[in-house]
């Protein structure tokens, strides 16, 4: 058995810094295509200036046994400038494997260290900060609370044109509370990632500070939706890929998954698309994309087709030359 | 028995099959060897006898748990919604009795023919019962359970310490499985040509998969459109094949020869030709000799009409191996046996005619966007090769 080599595993922490404030336990998340790595079991290992030790929950034959189709490192701070690496999970054979119940809620793709500037903070400062940082939005707190968000771009558009001589004294006296905007829409950790999504693309919004009460927790940019989405919509398990055309009714979506169920044939994932017919109040259509964890779907495009459902894909089977649909089929 | 060709099989290996009406049916197995023996391409050949795969060979590969698991299933025991957590009794995939000696046997030809051909004791082997590329390491997948050819492939390695092996796989499934047990291997090439995975089975196998860590560019794919047809599969084909095998530089290839993509195979659609199924094997005949001393193990794979495709496209493997002619007509005794049995009228030629499958109307743009995804493959792939 190969065990993850050391080097790799500081690698791949490395480019997710450690979480360093608040009283809960941070977790640190990564995955690994490695096999189980029991020989670092509680070996200290040096990750961004923490002492850490790693620690599996799970021995060798429970890792086997239990196996989760989801590897995930939890770091867990233990006390200043120390935590541990919990394991669990097993072996990931296919990339972008969802996790259960992840990826689909705004704290499981939000941000948690959050870079944040006070009002009074200058715009040199500011623009300082998302160059360091490499991020465009910065929440605005005053005495711990949130009054405003400012971009890199507010700030830079605030003052004279690159080239302009007047252009640095500018960006020195302009403060955040200047630019910033006063009306900010946030979101809950436990808001659906679709709504922060809608959220976001209705109003504009580059990203959304994400609240728990009156305490900025996280932030979600339009890029961690589109990573969500984009893991939402993957492929993470051997699939075939179904498109079925869905009548405007009631329960059309259920008799489809249905007919699926009496295939004996897993469901991997479902998404329905809304589309307007045309002119306003015409009648709608919709398009269900299902992904059959089957290497055979025509016994479910048989059955669909003869419930009445237009099948988009996969294509009729041409009609055998010998009249016999099940040619080659012994 | 050096220079020559060896055809491994035996019997036991067409004890895998799911039965019923499973489209995964080893009597295209024996209509194969029946077409060859009936064309005399066997004539001189006697079939080299594998044993079953060990579980320290499975173990190369696949985790001792899934092994358990499938050994279990096997007995008939073994808790079913537990095994369904390995692939194990799901549609595709049902569990018959033995399932795991059947498999390991697979498995074992495989091995044995690789041995076969690196120990210089044959020149090029087949094993046309190999080629289950989509087993995982501890999940059945697409009526695959073990992975024969990565066993196979693991096993070389550490026979061979400095092997480099290149898996060109042309099934028209993405060749998943052994693309991700390799994934960051860069002394195994893993080369898939098929049919996309936007709406196939399993679904991987974009030109974006290109391996991982010390792996990356060594996981190469090339995913063709729906209807893709023989023109546009061979020209594809020679863009992209061998210029990424020269650029590496195997010491030993191995074919993967699912025949799945051809027009009559009900479970895919890329409606390619027995053309292309004679094109593989001679091109890939030529690239062992240029690059690797003629080291070439061929398997089987994919290939779902049992009757007119399989035997056929088979037996074309194995004279492209065995370095003889396939006749052009089919034989009468062959023809009256399977006839019979045969739900399809079978056909009377060996290859298929240029006008059986005329062109389809979108085949400009299919041709076009194939070539883009081409051009677009070795732009990324090239020079992550050494």
């Amino acid at each position: 058995m190969r065990a993850l080599r050391r080097s790799a595993l500081q690698h791949e922490l490395g480019d997710r810094r450690a979480t360093t404030r608040g009283a809960h336990p941070q977790a640190l998340e990564a995955s690994y295509w490695e096999e189980p790595l029991s020989a670092y079991n509680d070996s200290p290992v040096s990750l961004g200036g923490w002492r850490l030790s790693i620690h599996y929950d799970l021995d060798d034959q429970d890792w086997y046994y239990n196996r989760d189709p989801s590897p995930a490192v939890s770091l867990i701070r233990t006390g200043a400038g120390e935590g541990r690496f919990i394991m669990r999970g097993g072996f990931r054979e296919a990339p972008l494997r969802l996790r259960e119940g992840e990826m689909l809620l705004v704290r499981d793709s939000m941000t948690r260290e959050v870079v944040t500037v006070g009002p009074e903070t200058t715009a040199v400062e500011a623009l300082a900060l998302c160059r360091r940082y490499r991020i465009r939005h910065l929440p605005v707190l005053q005495e711990g609370r949130l009054v405003g968000i400012i971009s890199d771009r507010d700030l830079r558009s605030a003052a004279p044109a690159l080239g302009d001589p007047d252009r640095t004294a500018a960006l020195e006296r302009i403060r955040v509370s200047d630019e910033m905007a006063r009306e900010v829409t946030t979101a809950r950790p436990e808001d659906p990632i679709e709504d922060a999504a809608m959220a976001m693309y209705e109003g504009k919004f580059g990203c959304l500070p994400v609240m728990e009460g009156e305490d900025l927790v996280g932030i979600v940019t339009s890029s961690d939706v589109m990573k969500a989405l984009a893991r939402l919509v993957g492929v993470h398990e051997p699939s075939s890929r179904l498109e079925v055309a869905l009548p405007n009714r009631s329960g059309s979506l259920a008799e489809v998954v249905g007919i699926i169920r009496d295939e004996e044939v897993n469901l991997v994932s479902v998404l329905a698309s809304s589309v307007d017919g045309g002119e306003g109040e015409g009648p709608k259509e919709r398009v269900a994309v299902l992904r059959l964890a089957t290497i055979i779907p025509s016994g479910v495009v048989k059955s669909l087709r003869e419930a009445g459902y237009q099948v988009l894909w996969p294509p009729a089977e041409p009609e055998a030359d010998d009249a016999n649909p099940d040619a080659g089929r012994a | 028995m050096s220079g020559r060709a060896a055809f491994v099989h035996d019997v036991a290996l067409e004890d895998y099959g799911f039965g019923g009406d499973h489209p995964f049916n080893p009597v295209r197995l024996r209509m194969t060897i029946e077409l060859c023996e009936s064309l005399g391409l066997l004539d001189g050949y006697s079939f080299v006898s594998p044993d079953p795969a060990t579980d320290e060979d499975l173990r190369t590969v696949h985790y001792t748990s899934y092994v358990r698991r499938v050994q279990l299933a096997s007995r008939g025991e073994g808790d079913l919604e537990e095994l369904a957590q390995y692939g194990l009794g799901t549609s595709d995939n049902p569990i018959f009795p033995d399932i795991h000696l059947a498999c390991a046997h697979v498995v074992g030809g495989t091995l044995r023919a690789a041995r076969l051909v690196m120990n210089g004791e044959a020149e090029h082997a087949v094993c046309i019962s190999g080629g289950l590329h989509h087993a995982l390491r501890s999940q059945a997948s697409g009526f695959c359970i073990y992975n024969d050819a990565a066993v196979a492939i693991a096993r070389l390695k550490e026979e061979h310490p400095d092997i480099k092996i290149a898996y060109l796989d042309t099934d028209v499934h993405h060749g998943d499985g052994v693309q991700w047990i390799f994934y960051d291997d860069p002394d195994v090439l893993t080369v898939s040509m098929h049919e996309t995975g936007r709406y196939l089975f399993p679904g991987t196998g974009g030109v974006k998969e290109l391996g991982q860590r010390e792996g990356n560019g060594y996981s190469v794919n090339l995913p063709l459109e729906p209807f893709t047809q023989d023109g546009s599969f061979v020209e594809c084909f020679e863009a992209v094949i061998p210029e990424v095998l020269r650029a590496f530089g195997p010491d030993l290839i191995i074919s993967q020869n699912g025949c799945d993509g051809h027009a009559l195979d009900p479970l895919a659609h890329l409606s390619v030709t027995t053309r292309v199924y004679e094109h593989v094997p001679t091109r890939v005949h030529e690239l062992a000799h240029e690059l690797c001393q003629g080291r070439w193990l061929a398997v089987g794979g994919g290939g779902y009409d049992i009757w007119r495709v399989v035997p056929r496209a088979w037996t074309a493997l194995w004279a492209a191996v065995s370095h003889q002619e396939m006749p052009e007509e089919m034989p009468e005794d062959w023809l009256e046996k399977w006839g019979e049995e045969s739900p399809v009228k079978l056909p009377l030629l060996t290859r298929d005619e240029a006008d059986d499958y005329p062109p389809i109307e979108r085949a400009e743009q299919i041709e076009d966007r194939n070539r883009r995804t081409a051009e677009e493959l070795l732009e990324k792939v090239l020079p992550l090769i050494r």
